[in-house]
């Protein structure tokens, strides 16, 4: 078989999501285009928004793209969004893609460094798994915590990914494994980390009024969130809080009328399973320094009090930068429309997602809802 | 008043080959100088910054504006003033005979290691590492009585008489002989420090400081090390004479010790200091990747206040402090008035560390990884309201702990476009070398 580039990746997500709209759609009612990118490999380090409406059948349709890292396409729904709800649009296309397994592996490592902050961390010799590394150190050694909950993590994710014919491991691993495998920067080991993975994802966003036109059973976005943080680690008031998250958090909270307590399943970004346990504090599902116990308590696997990632996160779905904030927002349609197969979260009815730029440095944070 | 030298540092390189101490991967004829001149407080101030500074010793030229910006005196005049034991006696005689007004000197003397290699002369020996600074202002202290060159036929060394024929002569008409004179001579024992009296009871064989065997026949430091072993034997008064008996020409310089010298020895050696394969002679460019992050020549140049130097502004309006330095205050977004604010490089406290191993580093360090399987990365707090992202260095990878008290030091990261690039680096603390402690 041969490889797929971003532009079929592109051409595969983008076919995917207009061909789940119930009643169908016809391309003519999409009014604009948002890529989410990073431009890895610097595969189309310009434009590549065009590629977009290219692949996704849209000629002359105005498109962009919008680079966050690692939260490029948590930032292009927000766009999305925007463009809906201020009434220019009716209907918007929101897509991400990443193809990181086309070059070397020196050359992806000089890659995993660009969205950090280069004057400081990068000439320290960190790359993203350093700069989580410094975090996990001193949430061990503030919180006074093993590395057993990290693992756990993993556990989790690989167990629920190994129910999702779209993420990238496909085999439950044990604890130990995850504690002995080698070390990459320490206390991360290879599996606290998310892997290298290709991807695209693509979400169709309408105005409620249109959305009934193709469908009975819509997907809400109810609140969302944003905000940045300072680039470099060193100059943050907490290395174990990310205050982008915690500000994204409150902003999508307020504005869907919500709180932690009413959403019944979350996709947070686990980028290395540190951040997971940062992302259940900051966005409030649990106290400080209380997300290791929750996680070894088996309250974030599926079934337990708050789900968290059933298609398997970053850490086990795969984390294509540029796709990963669109796959979060698929999954939530997934599953809130019950259509999630093995890994369904019974029930749910509300949902959070979670998408962090680089090491903290933008987050956003979506509500949606299960369309009344 | 006069001028006279008034403080010295040693500084020596933690790598070791064997029983040289040799420049590591990250430490070099740059990194040596910088840090003898900041242990000598070389920098500039409200009181009396320093004026002028020279180098006798193997620096490249290039790195000469480098220095300037590592010490924070980008307009400072600095000079290489050669190699070898006669430019650096030359170069004290020239500092001390400056008027007073030219305010204080600094003067280094730096070697790198020169590996021994076959086929380069018979019997070449290897040397090690290290850079010596004095500090020459007004004051009392050493000063240059006078130097000198002798050529004598290598058949017949001169004997003591002689020597004190020569440097009386040359030493002009005042001083009397009466402390020591150190003789360096190509007879067995290669080297002799021989106390000498106005009696000239002849010359007593002890070891001098160029036999140290982690230096070897260093050119530069050798002597600088002579010098110091020297002030530090004597009381004022009498001259001291330091000099070299080689087989066809003899070098020499006397000093007068009329106060007490500033002296900074080298400090220990951490427990767990590395060893290293001999270096080589050129390292690796990093990969010509051509897309892809990294810190180019003028961000480079821009960061290294801050980066070096540890550079932070005060703001005027919220009296917050911004780290690094970016003309503007991280707090309240003020862009006037903001005051430079130098912040503490040593004894700081590691906040958080990780280690990364081979596979996980950005491309720049691969060399650095091939040698070493990993480095340690650490967020040292430099002050209360700043931190610092650091690569730890002079101990095994994986030795860092939070909560460890901390020195930094400007290193070697990685050779980019076509130069070294350098950054601050953490190392354990090194308690400094008591007054007088060092190298004989
Ligand atoms: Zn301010």
């Amino acid at each position: 078989m041969l490889p797929e580039g971003p532009r079929a990746l592109l051409r595969a997500a983008t076919h995917q999501a207009f061909a789940s709209v119930d009643r169908g759609l016809e391309r003519g009612a999409v009014g604009e285009a948002f890529l989410g990118t990073l431009g890895m490999s610097g595969w189309q380090l310009g434009n590549s928004s065009a590629v977009l409406a290219e692949e996704a059948g849209l000629p002359g349709v105005p498109a962009a793209r919008v680079e966050n890292a690692c939260a490029s396409a948590g930032a292009a729904l927000r766009a999305g969004l925007r463009a809906v709800e201020s009434g220019a649009r009716d209907v918007v296309l929101v897509a991400g893609v990443e193809k990181m397994n086309d070059m070397p592996s020196a050359r992806r490592r000089y890659w995993l460094g660009v969205s950090g902050d280069t004057e400081w961390e990068r000439l320290a010799g960190l790359t993203f798994a350093g700069v989580y590394a410094l975090m996990a150190d001193r949430y061990l050694t503030e919180h006074g915590v093993g590395p057993e909950a990290l693992a756990e993590v993993a556990v989790k994710a690989h167990r629920n990914a190994a129910n999702n014919p779209n993420a990238h491991f496909q085999k439950p691993i044990t604890r130990e494994r995850a504690l002995s495998a080698p070390r990459v920067a320490d206390p991360l080991g290879l599996l606290d980390c998310c892997p290298v993975s290709d991807g695209a994802a693509a979400v169709v966003l309408a105005s409620e009024e249109t959305a009934r036109r193709y469908t009975d059973t819509p997907v809400v976005v109810t609140g969302d969130g944003a905000a940045s943080d300072r680039l470099a680690l060193q100059e943050r008031e907490s290395l174990t809080s990310l205050s982008a998250t915690v500000r994204a958090g409150r902003e999508a909270f307020q504005r869907a009328g919500r709180q932690p307590a009413d959403i019944a399943f979350a996709e947070l970004h686990d980028c290395f399973t540190i951040a997971e346990l940062l992302a259940l504090e900051d966005l409030g599902f649990a106290g400080a320094g209380e997300a290791a116990a929750m996680t070894l308590s088996g309250a974030t696997a599926i079934g337990g009090r708050l789900p968290v990632n059933p298609d398997g996160g970053l850490k086990a779905k795969g984390h294509p930068i540029g796709a990963t904030g669109a796959s979060q927002a698929y999954e939530i349609f997934l599953q809130l429309r019950a259509a999630a197969g093995a890994r369904q979260v019974a029930g749910a009815e509300r949902a959070l997602a979670h998408n962090v730029g680089g090491s903290g440095a933008s987050a956003t944070v979506t509500i949606f809802e299960r369309g009344p | 008043m006069t001028r006279s030298i008034v403080a010295a540092v040693v500084e020596r390189p933690v790598w070791r080959s064997g029983p040289l101490r040799v420049e590591g991967p990250d430490e070099d004829a740059f990194t040596l100088s910088v840090a003898a001149l900041e242990r000598l407080g070389a920098r500039p101030g409200p009181v009396r910054p320093i004026a002028r500074a020279t180098v006798v010793g193997s620096l490249p030229s290039e790195l000469l504006p480098y220095l300037r910006a590592a010490i924070g005196a980008p307009e400072l005049p600095a000079q290489l003033a050669g190699t070898g034991r006669d430019a650096l006696y030359e170069a004290l005689e020239s500092s001390v005979g400056r008027a007073e007004s030219e305010g204080p000197e600094a003067l280094v003397a730096v070697d790198v290691a020169a590996p021994a290699r076959a086929g380069e002369g018979a019997g070449a020996p290897a040397s090690g590492a290290g850079a010596v600074a004095f500090l020459v202002d007004e004051g009392r202290g050493a000063r240059v009585q006078g130097h000198g060159v002798r050529h004598h036929p290598s058949s017949r060394p001169p004997d003591a008489t002689e020597w004190v024929r020569t440097v009386r002569s040359s030493a002009g008409p005042a001083p009397e002989l009466g402390g020591s004179l150190t003789v360096r001579a190509p007879a067995q024992p290669p080297v002799l420090l021989a106390a000498w009296s106005r009696e000239l009871p002849g010359l007593v064989p002890r070891a001098a400081p160029a036999d140290d065997p982690s230096l070897g026949p260093a050119a530069n430091v050798a002597p600088a090390l002579e010098i110091l072993a020297a002030l530090r034997a004597g009381a004022a008064g009498p001259i001291r004479v330091l000099a070299s008996i080689e087989p066809e020409r003899t070098s020499y310089v006397g000093f007068r010790l009329d106060g007490p010298i500033e002296l900074h020895g080298e400090a220990p050696l951490p427990p767990d200091a590395p060893e290293r394969a001999p270096p080589e002679a050129s390292a690796p460019e990093v990969p010509g990747i051509s897309e892809g992050a990294y810190v180019a020549r003028d961000r480079y140049l821009e960061g290294i206040p801050s980066r070096w130097r540890f550079v932070a502004e005060r703001c005027p309006k919220c009296g917050g402090l911004s780290f690094p330095a970016r003309s503007i205050c991280r707090h309240c977004g003020c862009v006037e008035g903001l005051t430079e604010e130098l912040l503490p490089r040593e004894d700081r406290r590691v906040e958080a560390r990780t280690t990364v191993r081979a596979g996980a580093q950005p491309t720049e360090f691969d060399a650095l990884t091939a040698g070493t399987g990993g480095y340690d990365v650490v967020l040292v707090r430099l002050s209360p309201e700043a931190r610092a992202t650091l690569q730890g260095t002079d101990r095994r990878p994986g030795s860092f702990r939070a909560g460890d008290r901390v020195d930094t030091r400007l290193r070697r990261l990685y050779r980019s476009e076509g130069e070294w690039r350098y950054g601050r680096k953490a190392i354990p603390v090194r308690p400094g070398a008591a007054p007088g402690a060092g190298s004989a």
